[in-house]
């Protein structure tokens, strides 16, 4: 038996047979259930099967029985292997059917009933006892795959896969499907496909009345049309500020550069928040036209062009991103060779700049989309009357109607739009827009613009970059006064409000209001930060350097989650984890998971990128000098990887801390998240508690962002150091 | 010297990896004794690397055994073997200094400190490169960056040290310098060693054993002598120095059989008979491998039989002269190492051949 398989043969009896095995209610790490260790709810799974009754806990003792037989075995034996096969997937396939078979009211399911009689028992959510062993359960199966000569033999490389497989498919896979599921059933759970087609066609979400009446169009349309003239919209700018950017002599470019980090610290609805402070009924602008011009206040902005306005300064500066990189990417001879073929600049610039860029174009646009499909926050406080998808799913689980199958119903319709986007993305464009300039030595000059492309450049861009200014101006000031539009005063009393600090005499006393959002907020992104670029540079280790069946497969199913929009997640982590075998709702750590899961195709990305770079005969060496997989990992390509380890780490943090699509259903009031809470503040219309809590936040964030950067450090590499910033690796994979 | 060795035998034992439907390598068998050195030989893309990565194990064989020692190593991952790889492009680690790479290995074996830090520079000091600990792998050239990679390789004492490539990257020069110093190496520590290369020079140079590989099968193994001197088969005779082939006619009956020598068969090119080691051919057609080298020119007619040519083309090359012959047998490529006496272009010369480096190819 190989050490491997006997430590974790080890942690498998720990689960079994010390930790409790039901999840506690109070929290595992509270200890409240070491004074009442034997207690039905706290005991573990060998005292649960013997004294409490739960007799099906006792396959699992015998699953971890067999593997003992094997000690004092050389593991070079195949039948070592074999065994550990047959166990771990028994054990696994055991833990799984028991999980869903017994519930909270005995057997889950009727047949189950009438075919064994009443159980007269019952079962609450797996806690971590069960996560131990159902680990080492997946440790023995992959171990002995690794030792039948599978993955390369290498016991490390089985296991991660083995880990990310079930994982993603614990938390990304089954609860989309719980999703589909909930679907197609009635709010009784029983199964009901005629209410399903009529939910799935119901006139609300179809409907064309706006096209040829007053009345309303259905959500489905009103969420795509949304999202081609975002689309659109931020590719044109995009496209504007590239060139600009890359190919004119405008001497503020840094500033633009700085553009192009805005919305990574930016959370998503803070732009929404703005656009009120300056166009609502009071809003500043609107105050300001009152007065001079005598145009009446309305409500206009409440509606399509306020979200459109929000979502068009939120994304713009992604497409901007993705543009960059395409207009650096056209090689200056090609146009070259068109001048001296006797095109003039304008005819160069349209037969084969812009045919050159057409992928770029795509890309960005598809971007776009799939961002404004998936927005929640600005569509929640700007929307007014114009229902979007997302925020329908949002209304009917939390609303007066409480209408589950609704909401699933809603998510499939949003899932279908966005997953057919990230398909043609990566299908169709996926892979020519990572071409960028080879090591060849290009010479030559960028052509000039023409006159009308600089005009159009110039006459876009810079107006927008004002606005842009403006806007964020507007965040960092509308703390600072007492109520924009109606009195500019300077007061600090919305900072006090919400991050008052007062002495007691036990010291310290954080008595602001969003001192608790905050301190949550912060806790669960440092926690899922590391976690999320951990698994994320993982997956791309196994991804770019090991060969396996399925890999392809694989790759689809870590990148999934990318493209679910954060409201589905929110739903279907409802849906799926409220109830055994995995219930988790109203805790913490199913705010960590879901930051985990969402965040991390992006670890994966930057991590294949940057994987990509460094030959794989490093690692081979490392091998054949007697490392082992992980001590590989440590030593030579984490040290190697330290700037996508940064971007990873950078991307998870403040990704948890500005996340409100999914986060908003799974708040409680002990696990508050700032994004959420703001969100609250906005709805009771206090704007200015809002805007100073959201200034805070991205302070918070640019602070963090730096000792990130201080504390990993950047790799040494000698001479010939090639340390690539940061901006670069967020670019590619927002290019992704 | 306190690097010392395990040298250990290898044995493939069928062994096939197929990526795909590809079969990089195909039912091979073969065997290196401890403390010698074997080449892997052939053409690009024929086998070597993926062979030499399953000694490694780096790769894992779709079928048949690996042993190395007495050890069945098939299912084994590289971590877990005692083999050593120097790549083709060195792999040192570029965030390690070059004592820290030599250290490497035998730190995450779990050697205690000192003693690493000994073993590193007895091991620098064996490829020359003492006080150079502290400098950056990039702050090295070529061959001492491949002089660090082998010095790393070497200090764990491997019980196989693989050799891909090791010599590509380098300039000519310094190419046949390096090889003799790794064959020294490899002998002075009794090393076994296995080693890729797809220069026949160099695996003539530095082997005790040649194994030629073509389109993922061993076309033929054995000592350089015989690979030169006896090919199998056309491609090795055409792969191991250049050879002219020609077509024969073999027949034992007019051969008189030597007492103890190799049993001789009459055979006859044109009007050219020979004498030569028949190689168990059966009579009839045969193809005939002449070396260049073994061409003899003659301006006036020799007493012998001959043949008769005309020189087609002839180049200056310093050391000898090349020349293509137009011959009844077809264009040969003839060196002549006598460049004092240069023959121009259209003069008709007469051939013999030499003793040595004419020899038929079994079918
Ligand atoms: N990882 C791989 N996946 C697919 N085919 C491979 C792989 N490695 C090698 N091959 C194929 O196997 C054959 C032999 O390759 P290799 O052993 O590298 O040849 P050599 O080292 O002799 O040049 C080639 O056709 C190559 O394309
Ligand atoms: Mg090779």
């Amino acid at each position: 038996m190989s050490r491997p398989v006997a430590w974790w043969l080890a942690v498998g009896w720990i689960g079994y047979a010390i930790l409790p095995w039901y999840a506690i209610e109070a929290g595992f790490w509270g200890f409240s259930w070491l004074p009442g260790w034997f207690d039905a709810n706290n005991a573990p799974a060998l005292v649960q099967s013997f004294a409490y009754g739960r007799w099906w806990l006792l396959p699992v003792a015998l699953a971890l029985l067999a593997p003992l037989a094997l000690l004092g075995w050389s593991k070079d034996e195949p039948g070592v292997a074999r065994l550990l096969i047959v166990v771990g997937t028994a054990g696994l396939a055991w833990l799984v059917l028991q999980g869903f078979a017994v519930g909270l009211k005995g057997w889950s399911f009727g047949w189950m009933e009438s075919l064994f009689g009443p159980l007269g028992n019952r079962q609450f959510g797996m806690g971590y006892g069960a996560l131990l062993v159902a680990g080492c359960f997946i440790v023995l199966l992959t171990q002995g795959l690794a030792g039948l000569g599978y993955f390369q033999g290498d016991g490390f490389t089985a296991g991660s896969i083995g880990v990310i497989i079930a994982t993603i498919a614990a938390f990304v896979f089954y609860p989309v499907f719980i999703v589909l599921v909930s679907a197609a059933q009635d709010n009784q759970g029983n199964f009901a496909p005629a209410l399903f087609v009529s939910k799935i066609l119901d006139q609300e979400i179809w409907g064309l009345d706006c096209v040829y009446s007053s009345l309303r169009c259905g959500v489905a349309w009103n969420s795509l049309f949304l999202a081609v003239l975002v689309g659109v919209g931020t590719t044109v700018l995009g496209l504007a500020f590239a060139l600009v950017a890359v190919r004119s002599g405008f001497r503020f470019k840094r500033i633009l550069r700085v553009l192009t980090v805005l919305p990574i610290i930016t959370p998503p609805f803070v732009i929404g928040l703005a656009v009120i402070l300056m166009f609502g009924r009071s809003g500043a602008v609107t105050m300001l036209l009152s007065e001079h011009f005598g145009i009446a206040p309305s409500r206009w902005i409440y509606g399509l062009p306020g979200v459109f306005m929000a979502q068009m300064l939120a994304f713009t500066p992604i497409a901007f991103l993705v543009m960059i990189g395409v207009v650096q990417g056209i090689s200056p001879s090609l146009e070259e060779a068109a001048l001296t073929l006797r095109a003039d600049r304008w005819r160069t610039f349209k037969t084969v700049s812009l045919p050159l860029m057409r992928p770029g174009l795509a890309n960005a646009f598809l971007l776009g989309f799939i961002e404004s499909l998936a927005d929640f926050g600005n569509p929640l406080v700007l929307g007014g009357n114009y229902d979007v998808l997302s925020t329908k799913i949002f209304f009917a689980v939390v609303g007066a109607q409480h209408d589950q199958g609704r909401a699933a119903v809603l998510s499939i319709i949003l899932l279908v739009f966005t997953l057919s986007a990230f398909y043609a993305q990566r299908q169709w464009l996926g892979k020519k827009s990572y071409a960028t300039v080879t090591g060849k030595g290009d010479a030559g000059l960028p052509v000039p613009l023409p006159a009308r492309a600089h005009l159009f450049a110039y006459g876009l861009a810079v107006p927008w970059a004002l606005f842009t200014a403006v806007v964020y101006v507007m965040i960092l000031l509308g703390g600072f006064v007492q109520s924009m539009g109606r009195n500019h005063d300077f007061t600090l009393r919305h900072y006090v409000a919400a991050f008052q600090v007062g002495w007691t005499e036990h010291g310290i006393h954080f008595s602001g209001a969003a001192w608790n959002s905050f301190w949550t907020t912060l806790e669960i992104s440092l926690l899922a930060a590391p976690l999320t670029a951990a698994l994320g540079l993982l997956t791309a280790y196994v991804l770019v350097r090991q060969k396996f069946a399925g890999k392809d497969a694989f790759e689809f199913g870590t990148m999934l989650s990318f493209a679910i929009p954060g409201t589905v997640i929110g739903i279907s982590y409802i849906l799926a984890f409220n109830t055994p075998p995995i219930e988790l709702t109203g805790t913490g750590v199913i705010l960590v998971i879901c930051f985990i899961f969402r965040n991390m195709p992006v670890g994966v990305r930057a991590g294949i990128a940057a994987m990509s770079q460094i030959d794989k005969s490093l690692d081979e060496a490392s091998l054949t000098l007697g490392a082992r997989s992980f001590t590989t990992m440590r030593r030579i390509i984490m040290p190697l990887l330290r700037p996508a380890v940064v971007a990873s780490l950078v991307y998870a943090f403040v990704r948890a801390m500005t996340a409100v699509s999914a986060v908003i259903f799974l708040v409680t009031a002990q696990y508050e998240m700032a994004t959420a809470y703001i969100v609250g503040r906005v709805e009771a219309g206090d704007y200015g508690l809002a805007i100073a809590y959201c200034s805070a936040l991205i302070v918070v964030m640019i602070v963090a962002i730096l000792l990130i950067q201080v504390l990993v450090g950047e790799r040494k590499l000698g001479r010939r150091s090639a340390a690539a910033p940061i901006s670069s690796e967020i670019q590619g994979s927002a290019a992704a | 010297m306190t690097v010392g060795t395990k040298a250990a035998s290898v044995k493939f034992e069928g062994v096939t990896k197929a990526f795909g439907t590809v079969r990089a390598v195909d039912t091979v068998s073969f065997v290196v004794e401890p403390g010698t050195l074997a080449t892997l030989l052939g053409p690009s893309g024929c086998g070597k690397t993926t062979t030499l990565r399953m000694i490694a194990g780096l790769e894992l064989p779709t079928s048949g055994r690996i042993l190395i020692g007495e050890r069945d190593v098939s299912r084994i991952h590289a971590t877990e073997r005692d083999v050593s790889m120097v790549f083709q492009s060195y792999a040192l680690f570029p965030h390690m200094t070059v004592l820290e790479n030599v250290c490497y290995g035998l730190e995450v074996r779990g050697a205690n400190a000192k003693e690493v830090k000994d073993r590193a520079r007895e091991g620098l000091k064996l490829v020359s490169l003492e006080g150079y600990d502290s400098r950056m792998p990039s702050e090295l050239s070529g061959g001492q960056q491949q002089r660090v990679a082998v010095a790393r390789a070497l200090v764990l004492e491997p019980q196989v040290l693989l050799f891909d490539e090791p010599l590509s990257n380098l300039d000519a020069k310094l190419r046949r310098r390096m090889r003799e110093d790794i064959r020294e190496l490899q002998q002075k520590l009794g090393l076994t060693a296995v080693y890729v290369t797809h220069d026949q020079a160099e695996a003539l140079a530095v082997s005790d054993k040649v194994i030629v590989m073509h389109q993922g099968r061993i076309a033929q193994q054995g000592g350089p002598l015989d690979l030169y001197e006896a090919p199998d088969n056309l491609f090795v005779a055409d792969f191991i120095g250049d050879a002219n082939v020609v077509k024969g006619e073999l027949s034992r009956s007019g051969a008189r059989d030597h007492d103890a020598g190799p049993a001789i068969a009459m055979v006859r090119l044109g009007n050219l008979e020979l004498l030569l080691p028949h190689r168990d051919v059966p009579d009839g057609p045969v193809d005939v491998a002449i070396r260049p080298q073994a061409v003899i020119l003659a301006t006036t007619r020799p007493g012998r039989t001959h043949l008769e040519g005309t020189i087609s083309k002839a180049a200056y090359i310093g050391s000898h002269m090349e020349y293509e012959v137009s011959t009844p047998l077809g264009e040969m490529f003839v060196i002549d190492q006598a460049t004092g006496r240069q023959q121009p272009r259209g003069r008709t010369v007469y051939i013999t051949f030499g003793d040595r480096g004419v020899t038929v190819v079994k079918p």
